[in-house]
């Protein structure tokens, strides 16, 4: 009867649910995106005062 | 090393209830805790006084960068020390529930994070803004790690005395970032944080000594015990006021300054006193709390006074 029984739930391998782990993923890829782009304005911003040598 | 140093317990025994962290993943605010943020605020406020109050002037931008490179620096080092801490942390009370004893993130990705993170400041620091700044901000990171947290913290109870050079550097990176030297001024900023740091570090460790004593941290109340350290508390706390009058004599605040200074040692001084003669938790708690409001208004009335004197 074991081919009859519904397949189990595909393991992550860990406690989180398959959903709550790509949440968390999602979370932490949304956060290094806003530091990349903070970064790269930062960069620019740091250019132009270095560029135009104001102090 | 003498009978008082700690071995490292074996941090595998504390690792990860499910050795998954990796595949768990932290949220985004483990990795924000990671980063220890209420130290990063203080450390860069008192970076930031010492930005108002070197001479020179610097571009808002490279202000807020020197900032930002000084409060990544801070959380690249509580990043990197709560990796190493990882053992001793899972035993303490008040550590117990942070993102690496509790399996929320796998050690390497901490230690991974505070690397980076030390490195891109530093390398940022240097960059943008000046290259003594720099210097300091990767002396305050390597001493924080390889002097407080590697060699210190588990053999000596004077690991936080000396260990607290670390926490007093901000304001003389945050000078050095405008006026890209050190001085006698910027010595006495670092002096007084210096100072503070006993009192206020043992304060707490007097209530928390149970928690030192089971993870074998050395810290002076397990060691000398109580009633020795109440006495270190006080005398630093006796030489930590003539200390914060030296900005003024040193022309850098005005009188106004040195005025609520001297009142707010002696209110410094009286509980610690208190915590002297007290029997209690309550004094040592009451001598926590009011240290840190302290050093704020401290240095909050530096930064006051000299934007009032540079307006007049």
């Amino acid at each position: 009867m074991a081919a009859m029984d519904p397949p189990e739930p595909k393991r992550t391998g860990s406690p989180l649910t398959g959903d709550e782990f790509a949440r968390r993923r999602r979370g932490r890829n949304y956060a290094l995106l806003a530091v990349l782009v903070a970064l790269a304005v930062l960069f620019y911003a740091i250019t132009i005062v270095q560029r135009t040598g104001v102090q | 090393m003498s009978d008082l140093s700690v071995e490292r317990t074996d941090a595998r025994a504390f690792e990860l209830p499910g050795e998954l962290a990796g595949e768990l993943g932290g949220e985004v605010r483990d990795y924000i805790a990671l980063l220890k943020p209420r130290v990063m605020s203080l450390v860069v406020f008192t970076g930031l006084v010492g930005m108002v109050l070197a001479p020179g002037s610097l571009h808002p931008v490279l202000g807020f960068t020197a900032i930002l490179c000084m409060a990544i620096g801070a959380g690249a080092s509580a990043s990197i020390n709560m990796w190493y801490d990882r053992d001793i942390d899972a035993i303490m009370t008040r550590t117990r529930d942070r993102p690496l004893p509790r399996g929320r993130i796998e050690p390497g990705a901490a230690l991974g994070l505070g690397v980076v993170l030390a490195v891109g400041s530093v390398t940022l620091m240097g960059l943008a803004v000046n290259l003594v700044a720099a210097a300091l901000l990767a002396l305050t990171i390597a001493f924080y790690v390889f002097v407080y947290t590697m060699w210190l913290k588990r053999r000596t109870p004077q690991n936080i005395v000396i260990g607290g050079a670390a926490g007093a550097l901000p304001p003389m990176i945050g000078w050095a970032a405008v006026s890209g030297d050190v001085t006698i001024a910027s010595l006495v900023l670092f002096a007084i944080i210096f100072m503070w740091t006993p009192p206020h570090f043992w304060a707490l460790s007097l209530y928390r000594s149970d928690d030192y004593q089971r993870a074998g941290v050395p810290m002076m109340p397990v060691v000398a015990g109580a009633r020795e350290t109440k006495k270190l508390m006080l005398l630093y706390s006796l030489l930590l006021v003539p200390l914060t009058l030296a900005p003024y004599w040193l022309g850098i605040v005005g009188v106004a300054y040195a005025v609520a200074a001297l009142l707010l040692g002696l209110g410094l001084v009286a509980l610690a006193l208190r915590v002297w003669r007290a029997a209690g938790d309550r004094a040592a708690k009451q001598m926590f709390a009011y240290s840190i409001l302290y050093l704020f208004l401290l240095f909050a009335l530096m930064m006051l006074d000299k934007t009032r004197m540079v307006v007049a």
